[in-house]
């Protein structure tokens, strides 16, 4: 079944930003609002248009519930929601977006 | 090189403090993201899917040590420590934060770089072969004909708002190493019967949604004509290309509705208005511009080195195979053109570390007169390096991960950002590559498969080339999932033509093992061991190699 969240990218460094029930901004999709409808993410797409001192271009995201994880409908949006998968892991980095530091 | 007078350094400073203060009005509040998108876009800076993306523009691919080495300490300061050459010889970062984008420009404009002109419907980076001013086959050196055309473009207030973006090409050698024919405007130094230099303008070319080859639409345009000559194609194109829709507005569009010839016509009518105007260049103009790109003092060397025969006759196979892959002749007696790969097994595609970065400067100080060339397949050049010192430059470049012996071959993979970086892509293509070059490094090494361009687009814009590799590989999207279409017997060589799609899309999983299909039909099917991919497909046509992807059991 499609739900909806809400995304958009962090005006501060253009990372993946989601919309969390608190009306707070996460770079985990795990933690995001997730609604039923289209029609339930609208007010807080039009909310979110608002918050322009901390994201850019936001918009709604299809995605479903899979074994009680949020999982995007699209390549896109999973490699979004997981970070690239290329060149990170090979030098070190850890892949997921909040935890693009150095390991090890 | 070309160094930046005053005039030239307070336009990129000025640059860089304008953004700086934009920047911090974006974060203040006082521009919306809206007003702000078409400022950050004209300093090269994109929002992709993670994270923003810094164009760095790199004039025709050359860079000094000095450069590279900034480049480097940008690169390991302000993101994290890669970065990646692109197919028009630029550089991009990866994950630059918003807030450092004017530090970043500053420390550019302080060894007279900047990201002016790298996004936006403007004149781009103009591209240029990399063997430009050593290559054998040379008419003359393109690049102080680069230079007049980038002073021209750079902030043409004229063409700051063109219907599409547009790129040049510019080639002094016979052979076409800069792919003229799939650019905006291609041109091809030449000499007329007389013996005059001038040029060949081909118009209209260019790959992405409608791949077409550029027709030429003036033999010979004089030497002195040049940039009024570019002038007229630009005005002529910013009067009557649609505006209307983006997928009809590149120049190519309008050549091809407008015809050649009828083109062709108009461009005359306004060059003929404007060519003994203030854009018609003078002799002295010319010179000077030359002056930049006087060949280094080269010492005078015997050709047949006797260190580098007796290195290639001794048993380090290693590095006679690299020697004929990657060397390449010199016009110049005792030197030779190098070819640094930045494709091997541990990077993608034309990715770089900062490490890299600063050992290919220390590299080019010692070995190549401190220059180094980016190049349209995303690998690196030293230009000028005396024969006698290959070895000790092999074994160095080895160490740092840049003599992958592959130069032109199987792995030496255009390949775009894709998917894994690249807001507008429908699917991922560093990781096709990463697979095809795991498959074909054992294969390459059993056979010599010789000549074999394989470049992969993640999306129709094309900026992995896919419809000029012999091997074409192009990322769609079918209702959210990666597929791919193969296109066969495609160049962008002196002979270019564009890929044919072979047949029905194959899924991520399915692609490489269809290209390892395709190779193989190749090597069963050539003539000779000498013929190459792209002479076997245009000879036999694309039906073994369509039986060979999709009915493999029939083949
Ligand atoms: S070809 Fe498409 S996916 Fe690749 S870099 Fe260009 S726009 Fe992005």
């Amino acid at each position: 079944m499609t739900l909806w969240t809400v995304t958009a990218n962090h005006l501060s460094d253009g990372s993946v930003a989601y919309l969390r029930a608190d009306r707070a901004w996460t770079q985990d999709l795990q933690h995001a609002w997730v609604g039923a409808t289209e029609a339930d993410a609208a007010p807080l797409l039009a909310w979110a248009r608002g918050q322009e001192h901390l994201i850019c271009d936001p918009y709604l995201l299809e995605v479903s519930r899979d074994a009680g994880r949020v999982v995007p409908l699209s390549a896109r949006e999973r490699i979004r929601a997981e970070g690239p998968e290329a060149t990170l892991a090979r030098l070190g980095y850890e892949r997921r977006p909040e935890l693009q530091r150095k390991v090890g | 090189m070309y160094q930046y007078d005053a005039f030239d350094q307070r336009l990129v400073e000025e640059r860089a403090a304008q953004f700086r203060d934009q920047v911090v009005r974006r974060i203040d509040g006082r521009l919306t993201e809206d007003e702000f998108k078409p400022l950050r876009l004209q300093n090269g800076l994109y929002m992709q899917l993670h994270a923003y993306m810094l164009r760095i523009a790199i004039p025709y691919g050359l860079l000094s040590s000095t450069q590279m080495r900034a480049l480097a300490e940008i690169t390991r300061e302000y993101d994290k420590g890669y970065a990646h050459w692109t197919t028009r010889q630029n550089l991009q970062l990866n994950w630059p934060r918003l807030e450092d984008v004017p530090k970043i420009l500053e420390a550019l404009a302080k060894v007279q770089m900047h990201a002016i002109q790298t996004s936006g419907n403007c004149i781009r980076n103009i591209t240029s072969d990399p063997y430009a001013g050593v290559a054998a086959d040379e008419v003359a050196d393109p690049r102080p004909y680069c230079e007049l055309l980038r002073q021209w473009s750079t902030f043409h207030p004229e063409f700051a708002f063109l219907p599409r973006k547009f790129k040049f090409a510019v080639t002094g050698g016979a052979e076409d190493r800069a792919a003229i024919a799939v650019h905006d405007i291609g041109i091809r130094v030449v000499r007329n019967d007389a013996g005059e230099l001038g040029f060949s303008f081909l118009v209209g070319g260019g790959q992405g949604r409608t791949p077409l080859i550029a027709p030429v639409i003036r033999e010979f345009v004089p030497e002195l004509d040049l940039v009024s000559y570019a002038e007229a194609v630009l005005r002529t194109y910013n009067r009557l290309g649609r505006r209307d829709n983006k997928y009809k507005a590149r120049i190519k569009i309008l050549v091809k509705q407008e015809g050649p010839e009828a083109f062709a016509r108009q461009v005359d009518e306004e060059h003929a208005r404007i060519k003994d105007g203030p854009l018609k260049l003078t002799r002295e103009d010319v010179d000077a511009f030359r002056r930049f790109f006087r060949p280094p003092i080269y010492e005078v060397l015997p050709d047949d080195e006797p260190a580098l025969a007796g290195a290639l006759l001794g048993k380090q196979r290693g590095f006679s195979r690299w020697f004929a892959q990657n060397v390449v002749e010199h016009r110049q007696p005792g030197y030779a053109i190098v070819n640094l790969s930045c494709k091997s097994k541990d990077l993608p595609p034309g990715d770089v570390t900062a490490d890299q970065m600063d050992a290919v400067a220390d590299l080019a100080d010692r070995y190549s007169f401190g220059g180094v060339v980016v190049t349209h397949r995303q690998n690196l050049v030293f230009t000028d390096v005396r024969k006698r010192d290959l070895p000790a430059l092999y074994a160095e470049l080895l160490e740092h991960g840049f003599a992958t012996p592959n130069f032109g071959k199987l792995t030496d993979i255009i390949c775009c950002p894709g998917l894994d970086y690249c807001a507008l892509a429908n699917a991922r293509s560093i990781s096709v590559a990463a697979e095809l070059t795991a498959r074909f490094d054992e294969l390459s090494q059993v056979y010599d498969v010789g000549d074999l361009h394989l470049n992969i687009s993640g999306c129709i814009n094309a900026c992995g080339h896919h419809h000029v590799g012999h091997i074409g590989i192009l990322g769609i999207d079918k209702n959210g999932v990666e597929h791919y279409q193969l296109m066969l017997g495609g160049s962008s060589g002196t002979d270019a033509s564009l890929g044919r799609v072979l047949g029905r899309a194959l899924t991520h999983d399915e692609v490489a093992p269809a290209v390892e299909r395709v190779v193989l039909a190749y090597l069963s099917l050539r003539a000779t061991d000498e013929e190459p991919f792209l002479e076997t497909y245009r000879r036999l046509g694309p039906m073994p190699f369509k039986e060979a992807v999709y009915e493999p059991h029939h083949a």
